[in-house]
């Protein structure tokens, strides 16, 4: 009988425990080279504003729009026609801005720091604004929101500086985002317009298009 | 406490090593050329990178307060029995274990393509949610090594080690090769 059957290395053969300990040793060495490397290449934390020099406190006078805002974007926004608050905030350099009084449209941009698809809109507003320019009568707001030091991009001004949006009013949302929610939105980035009246006349909520963004600041014209 | 930075940059680098771990595994199981000794390095090393990675996503969510997401959660089911069924397949040189950690190894790995594919466009993922979307990028190490990438890299290395162990098929002998040809 002249089998040539060859047998597979056997590949059971068990380990002396001498092998494990130095494969446990040398696991230890290259995670402590690695957190030595880690430790002398990560760049170095900067001091960062606190949430509460950032936040700023919001007056809402009026009646709060309470209707969210539709999840179904083809069903027409019940706030559509509803006064709108007046808001009082502050800017980025502690200057009062009003929102929804009578006598100025304005289109309100809600934008969260850490929100991708808020950064994902800031291109297409950058874009938006410095192609056609922001209509007469309308004043663009950008509302930064959703506020927190633990997520990325912060602090939001220096996010916003970054995306060249130009000169454009920047008004800091409070903790809690009590601005935002008295338009009634709860997703980022979320938009409000209001007519010169003082009547909110659109919301959207999500990424727009280029024609989106320059659909509603056409609305605030009318 | 380590400042984030420097964990975010410890734990790239051994994504990065990972990653070449991965390639080399890649590489030997192609070209049918496994060296003897990575078949007695191939479990420890996947248990290291079930354990690294399983104390690494804690971390992220209990000590720095990166909340996991919902696609996080499952890239986590998909990882953390690994530390058991690996630990348990390198110290009893279980070299079937391939058939229970590939599969759990590969779904994860699906869910990490798709997570990585939103987080490049987040408008996939409709509005952020303020709670936690899933397209937050807590950490983007490298310009390219976000969290669900990490996750990513690790299941493709559990499933190249645990391969690399597979044993080979049995060689039929001869004699039986030509009966079964007659």
């Amino acid at each position: 009988m002249s089998s040539s059957t060859k047998r597979p290395r056997s590949t059971t053969k068990e380990a002396p425990g001498g092998n494990r300990l130095v494969l446990v040793l040398v696991g230890v060495a290259v995670l402590a080279f690695v957190g030595v490397v880690a430790f002398l290449s990560a760049g170095e934390t900067s001091d960062l504003p606190s949430l509460e020099e950032v936040a700023a406190p919001v007056t809402v006078e009026g009646t709060p729009i309470s209707v969210p805002y539709p999840e179904d974007a083809g069903v027409g926004d019940p706030a559509v026609g509803l006064p709108s608050p007046v808001i009082g905030a502050l800017d980025y350099d502690d200057a009062p801005v009003t929102i929804g009084a009578p006598g100025q449209a304005q289109v309100l941009v809600f934008l969260a720091h850490w929100c991708p698809v808020c950064e994902q809109e800031l291109p297409t507003l950058r874009d938006v604004v410095g192609a056609d320019g922001v209509p007469d009568g309308v004043e663009l707001v950008l509302v930064t929101t959703g506020l927190d030091p633990g997520r990325p991009n912060w602090p939001p001004a220096r996010w916003l500086d970054d995306a060249g949006l130009g000169d454009v009013t920047t008004v800091r949302d409070d903790v809690g985002d009590p601005l935002m929610r008295a338009f009634g939105l709860r997703a980022y980035p979320a938009w409000a317009v209001i007519d010169a009246e003082g009547t909110v006349v659109a919301r959207r909520q999500g990424l727009l298009p280029a024609v989106g963004v320059a659909q509603l600041l056409d609305t605030a014209a009318r | 406490m380590l400042p984030i930075v420097v964990v975010n940059r410890f734990v790239g680098i051994l994504t990065l090593v990972a990653l070449a771990v991965t390639v080399a595994a890649v590489v030997a199981l192609v070209t049918r050329r496994v060296p003897y000794w990575a078949r007695d390095v191939a479990l420890p090393l996947a248990t290291a990178i079930a354990l690294v990675t399983t104390l690494g996503s804690l971390y992220y969510s209990d000590v720095a307060g990166y909340p996991p997401c919902t696609l996080c959660w499952y890239q986590r089911i998909a990882i953390y029995p690994q530390v058991v069924v690996l630990g348990v397949a390198a110290w009893r040189r279980d070299l079937q274990v391939w058939r229970t950690a590939v599969p759990l190894a590969a779904i994860g790995a699906v869910i990490s393509v798709w997570h990585i594919v939103i987080e490049r466009v987040p408008s996939l993922g409709g509005p952020c949610d303020p709670a936690n979307p899933c397209t937050i990028k807590w950490v983007e190490e490298f310009g390219f090594l976000t969290i669900p990438t990490m996750a990513l890299v690790v299941g493709l290395a559990i499933i190249a080690l645990t391969l690399l162990v597979r044993p080979a098929p049995p060689v039929v002998p001869e004699e039986h090769q030509e009966r079964s040809a007659r």
